[in-house]
């Protein structure tokens, strides 16, 4: 496996203030209404742009955005349903995104050719992104990322002519750099797509999905995995460790219906409508895409 | 995207989690997907009305919310076909691997279908994420075989080995013994043109394959 490209990180705890203040600022002086959108199961702001997909969701300050991809390309959008165009993911196809101690992280790849180079994105206001890393020997995409207070890890698959996955790789930020990080103990997933994955001071937690449902697997390090449990007819998006556990929202295999629940407690529909798929979920407020508008619900 | 129940009047079940459940599910996949499905039924339909009507389907998905085509809407996970006579197909009992020929000839046809209308096929020689279904996409369409494709590749030896007795190695590397069999191929099922490279013949000869397939004669 080769060396991803330069890497470099405009994520420092010097910016980290600098970017909650620039994110705030720029949707306050959105052209879009904002209403609040912290009341369980409220449709966003009427006035907001639709968007065809949607992708992760991350804090900043106490707003929370997701990025969105419509007709003029990826928006940054408020959970409030306010939205504002994003520069810097031209022919990016996002698959995750989080907040982090500088502002946020995007992963996903772009396209080159019949091929996609695993790439990962930084934005100090989740306007102006740059692609930090690109890991331009492979052909494959990262799927899903965690961020902790000082590091994250980003979980892919090198894919086949066919688009499947066929081998897991891992990115992590460490001392202020991406670089390509050893995966040991998740083989068995490395046909399967890497949907979740979240982490805090004890260690980390991925979620791949197969063709029943979702397997769990955790690790201390970030580098040797043991699998844990599964969930099947679950498709888990999002994954956050509280309090009470590590929570989960995602959809049903069957079908699509929204559900939540936390590893190893079960699981329960949340109240949101038939079609709306996972965006994530931080605290105990879940996001979701329905009807091409961001909605949120108490979980 | 859209939901539906059925597939042109044939219903779509899910038995992951209860097999033989057959209460509806609301699936959702985009329009231009499900026209595409409802072309592919019609051909299942046509190319095995000696089992009777298509009863119903069961599916391990359509869209799913991970990245792929899965999460645009734009795939099929095929587990299992009922027809009114009783047969079966079942993908989800790894129907590819089964020791009856037979039952190995029928997952072929459907296979074969599948190829007609989609591109991307990935069945249970494809890899062990799909042993227990076939998979199919919007991907890289207009469909056709390319000798570089692993799934392409595998299937024509399958279908070599299950049809001709070939005795093909099922390892995806398009050689010279796998030449010369895709070439008796079709020669016996007398195909005229270039299925590499012109979808239309491609699909007269899947469909030619789904006939013997499910009427298990060999060519």
């Amino acid at each position: 496996m080769s060396s991803p490209q330069q890497p470099r990180s405009r994520l420092t705890r010097r910016t980290f203030v600098g970017a909650v203040t620039t994110i705030g600022a720029a949707v306050a002086t959105g052209a879009v209404t904002a209403t609040n959108a912290a009341a369980s199961t409220s449709a966003s702001a009427s006035a907001a742009a639709k968007v065809d997909t949607a992708v992760g969701v991350a804090r900043f300050g106490s707003s929370v955005y997701t990025l969105g991809r419509g007709s003029q390309g990826w928006v940054l959008v408020a959970a409030n349903g306010s939205s504002r165009p994003t520069t810097g993911l031209d022919g990016a196809d996002v698959l995750d995104l989080a907040g982090g101690p500088g502002g946020a992280i995007a992963v996903g790849a772009v396209a080159d050719g019949d091929r996609s180079i695993p790439t990962v994105w930084e934005s100090r206001d989740g306007l102006d992104w740059q692609a930090m890393t690109s890991l331009s020997g492979l052909d494959g995409h990262l799927t899903a990322l965690a961020v902790r207070e000082h590091d994250a890890l980003a979980m892919g698959s090198l894919l086949t002519l066919e688009r499947a996955p066929r081998q897991r790789i891992a990115v992590r930020y460490k001392d202020n750099r991406w670089e390509v990080s050893p995966v040991n103990g998740l083989e068995h997933t490395d046909e399967w797509t890497a949907t979740a994955a979240a982490g805090d001071p004890g260690g980390w937690i991925v979620s791949t999905v197969d063709s029943a449902g979702s397997v769990l697997a955790t690790s201390p390090d970030g580098v040797t995995w043991t699998a844990s449990s599964g969930l099947v007819d679950t498709s888990i998006r999002s994954l956050a460790v509280t309090g009470a556990g590590v929570r989960w929202v995602g959809n049903a295999m069957g079908g699509s219906g929204a559900l939540t629940g936390v590893v190893g407690a079960g699981r329960r529909p949340v109240p949101v409508a038939g079609e709306a798929r996972a965006l994530g979920v931080i605290g105990d407020q879940s996001y979701w895409l329905a009807g091409g508008r961001i909605v949120s619900a108490t979980v | 995207m859209i939901s539906f129940s059925t597939i042109d009047g044939t219903p779509v079940y899910y038995w992951r989690s209860n097999r033989g459940n057959t209460t509806p599910r609301t699936w959702y996949v985009t329009q231009a997907f499900y026209d595409r499905l409802v072309l592919w039924v019609r051909d299942l339909r046509s190319l095995s009305s000696g089992y009777g009507s298509v009863s119903y389907l069961v599916s391990a998905g359509f869209y799913v919310n991970k990245a792929g085509q899965h999460g645009a809407g734009t795939a099929m996970d095929l587990d299992h076909v009922r027809w009114s006579g009783g047969t079966t197909c079942s993908p989800l009992d790894q129907a590819h691997a089964s020791g009856t020929q037979s039952i190995r000839r029928r997952y072929i046809a459907v296979d074969a279908v599948c190829r007609r209308r989609f591109r991307y096929a990935l069945d249970g020689w494809y890899n062990s994420a799909h042993a227990d279904h076939i998979h199919s996409d919007f991907g890289d369409l207009p469909p056709r075989c390319v000798k570089g494709s692993s799934s392409d590749c595998k299937f024509v030896q399958a279908m070599c080995n299950n049809f001709m007795n070939s005795g093909l190695a099922v390892d995806g590397i398009w050689g010279p013994l796998t030449t010369s069999a895709f070439n008796t191929a079709k020669s016996r099922l007398a195909v005229t043109g270039d299925p590499h490279t012109t979808s239309s013949v491609w699909m007269s000869m899947m469909s030619k394959v789904a006939q013997h397939g499910f009427a298990n004669t060999a060519f």
